[in-house]
């Protein structure tokens, strides 16, 4: 019993020390302590929900990919160290087993020996890096501003280091508002803009209005 | 045609190879080109584009054992013009066309041959020549048949 009263005893002196103690903190003291409290849960929290997850899940075709990359823009350089092309692509995925990079909806700018500019749209693109060549397919539209030109079709192959850019696929060039040209197939080098259709060309001319005589007053 | 020159213009080929710098496209392979009443129909046809985009000149060439041909009418109430020849050369702007090596050109029952023919197609002036061949062989002059019942409103100055 005695040993009862004696701990009960010490835990009231414990208790009323510890009172005496807090009392001495003031309420400013307190609020920094709560403060630092809700600080850790923020970046807690943050931690968590920084990396969402993919928004679509990853095309597997090609086997299991070891990384993926978002909002990518990479930039090829030819011999002379000069940036050749540059894609931009909101997902990039890249698949070790056969050595390929899927890029979805890439944009690929290139430029030729003068400086002009060939942008190409795709719905998708592989990249081999054994070969070192992109396959577009898909919508696919090239356009040279500076000529007027637009190619569309449905797939290409891209020799990135010779710019060069070839298909047998049916294909539809306009130049301007006054040349279509329809073909099956093409050849295209990048850097000369020279274009080879190797089959069933049809080209329509649209000739200009004439002019209205001018009317002698 | 006086309104074939607002036709658009059509052209059909096995194959196109388009030299972009220097505005040259060579089309080749069973070429067939359209413009309203104007047709040429060749192996190859190499056009020159204007600054405008347009077709400023053509030439055409047959190969070894065939001929190209040309046609074209000049009013609705004239027969069709038909030439043939191995080489045709058509300056769009100036609307004239020069035939070289076995020329022909025919207009209803009226022909003309020669080595070296210039078609002028607004006021349809003809510039026939031979040819110069080797002092031993007979000069290929120039050879016209006009029918008189059916003389076009034509001026021709055969030359030498």
């Amino acid at each position: 019993m005695i040993f009862k009263r004696h701990t009960s005893l010490k835990l009231r002196r414990t208790w009323q020390t510890m009172r005496q103690n807090l009392s001495k903190y003031t309420s400013s003291s307190w609020l920094g302590l709560l403060g630092l409290i809700a600080l850790g849960i923020l970046v807690w929290l943050m931690q968590e929900t920084h990396y969402s997850p993919p928004e679509t899940a990853l095309p597997n075709a090609q086997g299991e990919p070891d990384y993926y990359l978002e909002n990518a823009r990479l930039t090829l350089f030819n011999a002379q160290g000069q940036a050749q092309h540059q894609i931009f692509t909101p997902k990039l995925t890249h698949y070790p087993q056969t050595q390929n990079v899927h890029l979805a909806q890439p944009q690929m700018l290139t430029l030729d020996q003068k400086g002009s500019q060939w942008q190409l749209l795709a719905q998708q693109a592989y990249y081999n890096e054994a070969q070192q060549d992109l396959r577009l397919e898909g919508n696919i539209l090239l356009t040279q501003t500076e000529s007027q030109l637009s190619i569309q079709l449905q797939a290409l192959q891209l020799d990135l280091e010779q710019g060069l850019a070839y298909s047998e696929h049916a294909l539809r060039l306009l130049q301007g508002n006054v040349w279509e040209l329809n073909a099956q197939g093409i050849q295209l080098d990048l850097n000369t803009g020279n274009v080879t259709l190797p089959a069933q060309v049809r080209a329509h001319y649209q000739t200009a209005p004439k002019q209205p005589e001018p009317t002698q007053e | 045609l006086p309104e074939d020159q607002q036709a658009p213009i059509e052209l059909e080929a096995n194959r196109l190879q388009w030299q972009q710098e220097a505005g040259i496209a060579t089309y080749s392979g069973q070429v067939r080109i359209r413009q309203g009443s104007l047709q040429i129909q060749a192996d190859q046809v190499q056009v020159v584009r204007s600054t405008q985009g347009g077709i400023a000149s053509l030439r055409a060439s047959a190969t070894k054992d065939q001929e190209l041909h040309f046609q074209y009418q000049p009013t609705h109430q004239d027969p069709s013009v038909h030439a043939y020849a191995q080489i045709l050369k058509y300056d769009t702007q100036a609307q004239k066309i020069i035939l070289q090596g076995q020329a022909r050109l025919q207009q209803g029952a009226d022909t003309f041959t020669g080595e070296y023919i210039e078609y002028d197609l607004k006021n349809r002036n003809i510039l026939a020549q031979g040819q110069k061949t080797s002092p031993d062989q007979s000069d290929q002059r120039v050879r016209i048949i006009l029918h008189p019942n059916a003389r076009p409103s034509t001026s021709s100055q055969p030359s030498e």
